[in-house]
């Protein structure tokens, strides 16, 4: 069984004020906060039930929770990032313009700021299905197209300096 | 019954198939290569329930695909 809901007032500050419409908890009213904040539980978490979202941002964040493995599902309830395993080192999604990548080959991480086209009309959400997905499915081009910093210097354009075994690698897959 | 759901501003937007009516795959086909061939946007198929490490990169249309989901291009920000 599904919940509904209808959204009564925008409070502002990512803050919905919502009255659920269906399932067990019938008219009760809640205040939903569902962005980039810590340690925040899922509302179907709160209510034991499936929500059947109908705003972009809730549509948006049960999408991604489908695609996370169990580790980050668990990451991301925790502090809205993930980390994603590639071959060629570890990725952390979660924070616009401020991606992690901690390289395998290398003791020191970069910033990478990737985003898709036209990422400000898509939920915060589908900004990291987005992502995780070409990054799974594609790193080549996940990487070839990165802006990086390394340390506290400048930021540069795409590609990322991988190491050459790393690009030849993936080459050879593409 | 197969579902494409295409990324965009109301979280995405979902077209379904059932893979018995031909009009329906002919109609969900002709939108998928839109989308790759104008919007350059990218493919991934899924079982059921499979998480983005079971998700495929396909660059063809798959009406026997549980789900397949259409993402934007990828930029440096």
């Amino acid at each position: 069984m599904s919940v509904g809901y209808v959204v009564l007032d925008d409070l502002g500050h990512g803050r919905t004020l919502i009255r659920i419409i269906s399932g067990s908890r019938a008219g009760a009213e809640l205040v939903v906060v569902r962005r980039a904040l810590r340690g925040l539980r899922r509302l179907e978490e709160i209510l034991g039930e499936e929500v059947e979202w109908t705003d972009p941002d809730g549509v948006a964040e049960q999408l991604l929770v489908s695609l996370l493995n169990q580790q980050q599902r668990y990451e991301w309830d925790a502090l809205r990032t993930f980390w994603v395993d590639t071959e060629f080192g570890k990725v952390r999604l979660g924070r616009l313009y401020d991606i992690t990548f901690r390289p395998t080959r290398s003791e020191e991480p970069f910033r990478l700021c990737v985003v898709p086209d036209d990422h400000h009309s898509l939920p915060v959400a589908d900004i990291w299905t987005n992502l995780l997905l070409v990054l799974r499915g594609d790193p080549e081009r996940f990487f070839r197209v990165a802006n990086w910093q390394r340390g506290p210097g400048k930021w540069h354009a795409g590609p990322v300096p991988l190491d050459e075994r790393d690009w030849l690698s993936l080459r050879c897959r593409h | 019954m197969g579902t494409m759901r295409v990324l965009d501003s109301t979280g995405d937007t979902a077209v379904t198939w059932d893979i018995e009516d031909e009009e329906a795959i002919r109609t969900a086909e002709a939108h998928f290569r839109r989308l790759l061939e104008n919007e350059r946007r990218m493919a991934f198929a899924r079982h059921a329930g499979a998480n983005a490490d079971e998700a495929e990169l396909i660059r063809a249309f798959d009406p026997t695909a549980d789900e397949i989901l259409m993402v934007r291009p990828i930029q440096g920000g």
